[in-house]
Order: C-alpha cells, then structure tokens, then sequence
C-alpha cells in the first residue's frame, strides 16, 4: 500500500480512473434521469414507441403542410429517402400531394389543416367547418431509410433493454470512483520512498489564494458557457476540453487540501493568517521600540513626564468641563478607574518585592522574586535581589565546602600523623623495657619518651582546635548545673592541684545555677582551664573560683597567680600558638585557650580573660535558664 | 593459651603489637589486610582479634561485618580515627571495644586480658540470680563477702568506695547526682561536700576502670552526676 502511495505512475492512473468513472456515473445518472422522465420505468415500451413516434408524425406533418404550401419547398422531395410517408388531401378527398406508395405502415396519424390568422396553418385532429384540407401520416414498419425516426426508435428499443443495467453501471462507477478518490486523498503527499508527507510546489500557494484562484476559473467558464451551444463539434470538443481541466483542477485542488490536512498548516498557509502575522509582528516591534525607549528615560524624568501628563490632562478636564460636562466626567471617572488598576499593580509589586527584601535579610538566599508579572522599574529592581541572593548564596556555599575542606585535610592529616606516633611511642617503650646499662641512654629514652607523649597531645589538640573554631562540633545542649559542674571538676582536679600546692577557694551561691550548654564540652573548657591553671599558676598560692549571677548571667570566675611574669595581653593569650612564657619551655600546645574560648562560643557563651600585673582572671559568661 | 590475630596494614605496629602480645604469653597471628584477617580466621581458632579500620583492599569494617556473620569472637577495633561517630559505627557493626591510636601499649594489653576473660568465663554466669549479687558488664558485686571484681580479677575498694559503687550498681544506668549520693552512702543532708564526692569517684574510677580518661562502667555525666553503664567505650 506504501509503494502504491508512494508511486507517481500509480496516481496518474487513478487520476484518469477517477475521471473515466466520474464520467461513467454522472452519464448513468443524466440517462437515469432522462429514462425515468420519458416513463421508461412506468409504463410499457410499446406505449413509449407510440407517444415518440406520435410526437413526430405530428412534427412531420407540420413541416409537409408548410413544405406544401412554400413556393419553394417540396414536401414530395424533402420526405423523399425517409421513414415517414404522408399524403394531403383536399375537402373533397383529392390527393394534393404524397409519398406514399402503399407500405407497410405503423402509426397512422390523421389531422384536419387550417388556417387562423393568429397562428397561420394548423393542425387539427377535430374535423370542423373551416377545414381547407387534410394530411394523413404514418411510419414505415421496416424503417428502411436510416433517419431520425430509425434513431428514435433503435434509441427507445436499446434504453429500454439497458434500463436497469445502467443504474447498475451508475452505482458501479460512483462506488468506484468513491474509492479512488478516497485512495487519492490517503496517496496525497506520499513521495516514492519517503515517510514524512512531502508537500508539493500547489502546496505552497496559499491555500485561501489557491481557492479564490479556481472559484476565479469557474466564474469565468459559468459565464462563458452561459452564451454557447452544443450544436457544432468544435463546441463540444472545447467543451470536452474544458471538463477535463476542470476535473484536473478539482482533483488536484482536493488532493493539496489532503496534503495540508495532513502537514497540519491548513490555516498557517493562508493570506489571511500569513498577513495578520505580519501585522502582528509590525505591531509587537512597535511596542517593543516604544518600550526601549521608555525604559531609556531615566527614571527621574519618567516621573516627570507622568506628573505633566496628569497636569495636562487635567486642565483639560477642568476647561472641558464647561463645555461638554457629561463627557469630561466620565473621562474623569475612566481616567481614575486606570489610576487604580496602576495603583494595585504598583502595590503588589512593591509587596512582593518587600517579601523578598525581608527573607533575604533574614538569610533565606534560596528565596527568589517572581519577576513575570513585574513592570519597568520593579522589575529591574528584584532581578538585582535575585541575583544578590545569589551571588550571596554562592560564596556562602563556598565558605561552606572550603571549611569542611579544611576541617576534613586536619582530620586526614592527623590520622597520619598518629600512625607514625604509634609506632614511635610503642617502640621507645619497647626500649625501656630492654636492660639498659648506660644511663646517658636511659635520659635520652626518658626524653624521647616525655617529647612523643607531647606530640601526641599537640596532634589532638590541632584537631580539636579546627573543629572548634570551624564550628564542626555537634553541640548537644542540655541544662547544666553549674554547681555540680565546679564540684566535678573540683574532685577531677584535686590531686594535681595538691601536687602543686594549690589551694583552691570556692564561692558559689547556695541556690542552683543552670545554664543551656552540651556537658562534654563544657567539660572541656573546664578541663583546659584548670590544666593551665596547673601548669602556670605560682606553687603555693591560692586559686579562686567564683560562679555568680548578675542581670540573668552565669559568670564563671578564674583567677590565679602567674609563675611567669604574663607580657602578653588578655585577648592575645586566646589567639592559637600563643602562651605566657615567651620562652614556650613549658609543655603544652598552646591551644587551650583557643579551644576554650571556640568552645564557649559555640555554646552561645563567651570567654574573657584580663591580666593585670601577675594576676590571671579569666571570666566566663553564660545565659542562666 | 589464646591466639590473637593482630591486622593492621602498618607492619611496625603489628610488630610492636606482638612483641607485648607474646611476653604476656599469647599466641600471635598476623594479618595486613581484611581479607588476610578473614583468610587467618577461617584456617585456625582465633579467641580474639585487634582490627585496624583504615587498610587497603578491605577495610576493618568490612571484615568485621563479614567476621560477624558466622564467628562470636571478641573484636578490639584499633584505630586513629577517634571521631565519635567512627566509634558509634564501629561498635554497631559488631566491636567489643576500641582503642584509639596512638596507644599506650598496657592498656592494650589490660584490654586483651580483659576481652579474652569475658570471651572465655563470664559467658555462662550461675550466681546471676542471688539477691545480694550485683552485676554490671564485667564487674561483679557479692555483697555478702563485700568482694568486687572486674572481668574476674578482684579489686580492693575502701568502705566509702564500696559504698558508692553498691548505690550504682542498684541504680544501673541512671544519672545520680552528687547530692543524692551523699544522701545515700552518708545518711546525712546534703552540705558542701560535693568535692567530696567528685575525688571519691575519681578515685573508684581509677581502680575499677582501664582506662580512666575514658571510662567504660562509671562515667560522668558532666554538670549533672554520675552514672554506672554495662561497658561501652562511648
């Protein structure tokens, strides 16, 4: 079925198909039409022959009588190889004039001739008063001679016997030619060995043009054939002619409608839509231009412009006010309707933009401004919020990785650094678990030994500081009592303090105090504190720890006497790396107080500490609940 | 005699291990990766194994998820990650215990001992029902004889000590805070003795514990009190 579509030899074929059928149904239904008017469906043949043959006697007989009384016709000669046999007579019974020489006739006809001035010589078959003659006329039985009366007749006996063959041929040929044309519709735009419908050079016409083109065409034929005749050959060889073109045209006309149906542009390929596109981006580029140049004034002089406008327009209103006062007050009213619809408009936008101001500030960067339905300034203005927010949240986000980054080289770089460290701890312990005889050797093990334990210390407390000041802790707040905290750390702490000679003094109210904070780490600021305390408060001397509430504050007090004179400011002190002795030939990292101080931070406390002289007070300030 | 195989894919610590491991009088098997601590595994009986996590080929975890599908045995993982998190994970998929590098060799080895002890005689446990019997993890408690012992091994508590640790064991798993112990072990109203109590549970935790610094049973809940658990390193 494809290749037949696609086949321009098969199309051609059914193209003349269609025709011939076309031609045979509407031949079958003009003779239908014909037959059934004569009655060849009614009434019997014979009867059909007589009322034919009748008609002619009479038409006959006319024409012998006005043959007869011309001067220069001759009925005698005129009827001489012909069918028909006529013979005139006078009132008397005398033969005037015939040809007739006792045939053997059918279909005698038998009138009376006279004459009226109106009408001149007429046939009559009632005999009355004024009769000036007779004619009686009959056919030949064996229509010997071939003329009209023989073709009437061979014409009336064959209509007879294809009576209901040709409506059989009528229904045939329409049937048929229904399918062809259908088979042409479905071929329409297939090409030999192409799927897609591949539309045609007719295609391309537009299709309201191409209409008006061929109802153009068949104007011009109406009004041309409405003056001419079928009599001579030429005429119905020119008319043949045109049939077939028309017919060409028709068929060509339906099958580029199929091809467009299929293509699906009936309508886009049309004048009609092809102008109105036009128009329509002739307009939109108008619209555009006088956009740009609106948006090109500053916005300044657009107010401007605005505000004279209105003044204009108002002492319009006002001086046509006298002269056409209905007009001007529904002006005035138009004129206000507008001024509200711009009013809302301007208010949503303001809204939304509002909105988003808000959640940006408040640090929602995901938030972005629906800017569709903005105009001219407001638009502009939240697209530069869009892309604050986004600008905004891209270094956020960027901040973000490169801290994790950070925090994820620390733990990596600890892990491998710990691994070594093992292996050095085990083996020098390993060593002094071997008969040394050499002292020397046994000090330089005991350094080893003191040195790698300090490593190890430093390593984890690098770690511990990164994720402290990077905040990638997961702080666990729960209510602690600080009481029991200072008890805690206190029975913790009890014996190095006593190695040191410290003694430790204790003021705390007698009532609770709780504070919101993740006990582990609040374990670890104290931890760390009280380690230095330890380490650089003088031997022998007393160390105060004070815990008070002032304006719904938890302070936490430690104070201590330096053994080192403390040449570094109280804020320095808590940087990373830095200590008290500038000789740093105490053990330690150096990072406690660093880790203290991110630790209090990142449990919404805060860490202060204030040297004066050899006095080390450090103050640490909680929110109580 | 117990056999321990030592995985760890850094050869000098695997070395170091068995040194201690073999003067304590072990049977020492070795393995470098995951998939060699399963093949070790597999051929001989293992009573314990010291798994590092961070090895090629197979990691620690791995192994010890594969280990656990048809083996009892005790696990000690040994690891330089010492996130919270790796603990948690660790103990999830099936550690007995874990040991953060660097180590002190003696508390591996206290760790070893105290492992294979609960492997191998606390698993059927006949004196669980007596009533003046108190047992949490490895310690155990005969009132009666006012005995304790940890992972078998008894320990020499004073009065006050003992005390302490019986209202703990009573009260497994809850958070005591210092005045209510006072009030329990001392009989009397809670005043200024809070200290007190914080140097006395040091002193508790420093003979019952391997590892003081990291408690297993007696831990601190800072800021709030004290609480005995049934024997996790978190």
């Amino acid at each position: 079925m494809k290749k037949l579509k696609g086949s321009t030899g098969v199309k051609v074929i059914a193209i003349l198909l269609c025709f011939i059928t076309l031609v045979l149904a509407v031949g079958s239904a003009v003779a239908i039409a014909l037959l059934a008017d004569h009655g060849f469906y009614t009434t019997p043949r014979e009867a059909i022959l007589e009322e034919q043959m009748t008609d002619i006697l009479v038409n006959n007989s006319t024409k012998a009588v006005s043959y007869y009384n011309s001067a220069y016709s001759d009925p005698e000669h005129e009827f001489k190889y012909t069918n028909f046999f006529y013979t005139i007579k006078d009132d008397e019974g005398r033969i005037l004039s015939t040809n007739y020489n006792d045939e053997d006739v059918s279909y005698t006809y038998t009138a009376s001739v006279y004459y009226t001035d109106t009408y001149g010589l007429t046939l009559d078959e009632k005999q009355n008063s004024e009769i000036q003659y007779s004619i009686t006329s009959s056919i030949s039985r064996d229509l010997k001679y071939k003329d009209t009366i023989y073709y009437m007749s061979y014409g009336i006996n064959t209509g007879y016997a294809w009576r209901y063959g040709i409506i059989a041929v009528g229904i045939a040929s329409l049937i048929s030619n229904i399918l062809i044309f259908a088979f042409l519709m479905c071929a329409a735009g297939h090409r030999k060995g192409k799927d897609e419908i591949v539309p045609n050079i007719i295609d391309k016409i537009p299709f309201d043009l191409y209409t008006l083109i061929l109802v153009a065409i068949a104007c011009i034929q109406v009004t041309a054939s409405g003056s001419g005749y079928f009599d001579t050959v030429l005429n119905i060889i020119i008319t043949g002619v045109f049939v077939v073109i028309d017919f060409l045209l028709c068929i060509s006309y339906c099958m580029s409608f199929a091809t467009r149906i299929k293509t699906g542009g009936l309508f886009k390929k049309t004048l009609i839509f092809l102008t109105l596109k036009f128009i329509w981006k002739c307009l939109k580029a108008i619209g555009r231009a006088i956009t740009g140049l609106v948006k090109a004034i500053p916005l300044i002089w657009k107010t401007l412009l605005v505000i004279g406008g209105v003044w204009i327009m108002s002492i319009i209103l006002t001086v046509s006010i006298y002269r056409q006062a209905e007009a001007a007050i529904l002006f005035l009213f138009f004129a206000l309707f507008c001024a509200s619809i711009i009013a809302i408009i301007v208010t949503l936008n303001m809204k939304s933009l509002k909105k988003a101001g808000e959640r940006i500030s408040y640090g929602d960067l995901t938030y972005v401004v629906d800017t569709r339905n903005m105009f001219f300034e407001f638009k502009k203005h939240g697209e530069a919020l869009n892309s604050i927010s986004k600008g905004m949240s891209k270094a956020v986000d960027e901040r973000m990785k490169s801290e994790h980054f950070k925090t994820e080289l620390i733990t990596n770089v600890s892990h491998d650094l710990k691994t070594p460290l093992t292996s050095i701890i085990n083996y020098i312990d390993l060593i002094k678990k071997e008969d040394l005889d050499n002292e020397t050797l046994k000090g330089y093990v005991e350094v080893l030994e003191r040195q790698s334990a300090r490593l190890k210390k430093l390593t984890e407390d690098l770690v511990e500081a990164s994720k402290a000041s990077t905040g990638n802790l997961k702080i666990e707040a729960a209510p602690c009592e600080l009481g029991v905290m200072l008890a805690q750390t206190v029975g913790e702490y009890d014996e190095k303090l006593k190695d040191k000679d410290l003694e430790l003094v204790i003021n705390k109210p007698d009532d609770p105090v709780s504070i919101m904070a993740d006990g582990k780490y609040l374990w670890r600021i104290f931890d760390n504190l009280m380690n230095n305390i330890c380490k650089y408060a003088q031997p022998s001397t007393r160390v105060y720890l004070d815990l008070e509430v002032k304006n719904h504050k938890a302070f936490i007090v430690f104070r201590n006497i330096s053994h080192n004179a403390l040449n570094v400011p109280g804020d320095e002190l808590m940087e990373r790396f830095v200590r008290g002795d500038s000789a740093r030939n105490t053990e330690g990292s150096g990072l406690g107080l660093s880790i203290a101080k991110s630790l209090a931070e990142l449990q919404k406390g805060k860490m202060n500490i204030i040297v004066d002289g050899d006095l080390f007070k450090l103050v640490l300030i909680f929110d109580i609940i | 005699m117990y056999n321990i195989l030592i995985c760890d894919d850094e050869k000098d610590i695997v070395a170091a291990l068995k040194i201690y491991l073999c003067a304590e009088g072990y049977n020492v098997f070795l393995a470098y990766n995951g998939r060699e601590a399963l093949q070790v595994v597999a051929k001989n009986e293992i009573h314990l194994v010291l798994l590092d996590i961070m090895m090629p080929e197979m990691d620690g975890i791995t192994a010890m998820a594969k280990l656990r599908e048809d083996h009892n045995l005790p696990i000690i993982l040994l690891t330089a990650k010492g996130e919270d998190t790796d603990k948690i994970l660790g103990l999830n998929v099936g550690a007995d215990d874990y040991i953060t590098k660097p180590f002190n060799p003696v508390e591996v080895l206290a760790r070893v001992r105290s492992q294979i002890r609960r492997y191998t005689q606390l698993g059927c446990n006949i004196k669980a029902e007596q009533q003046s019997f108190y047992t949490v993890g490895g310690i155990e408690m005969n009132d009666k004889a006012r005995e304790v012992t940890i992972d078998g091994e008894p320990v020499s508590l004073t009065p006050t000590e003992y005390d302490i640790l019986k209202l703990m064991m009573q009260h497994k798993g809850e958070v005591l805070s210092p005045k209510e112990i006072y009030r329990n072990v001392w009989k009397d109203e809670f005043y200024a003795a809070e200290s007190t109590i914080a140097v006395h549970i040091r002193h508790l935790r420093e003979k019952i514990e391997i590892n003081p610094a990291e408690p297993r049973y007696l831990k601190v809940v800072w800021a709030q009190g004290y609480k005995l658990e049934g024997g996790s390193v978190i």
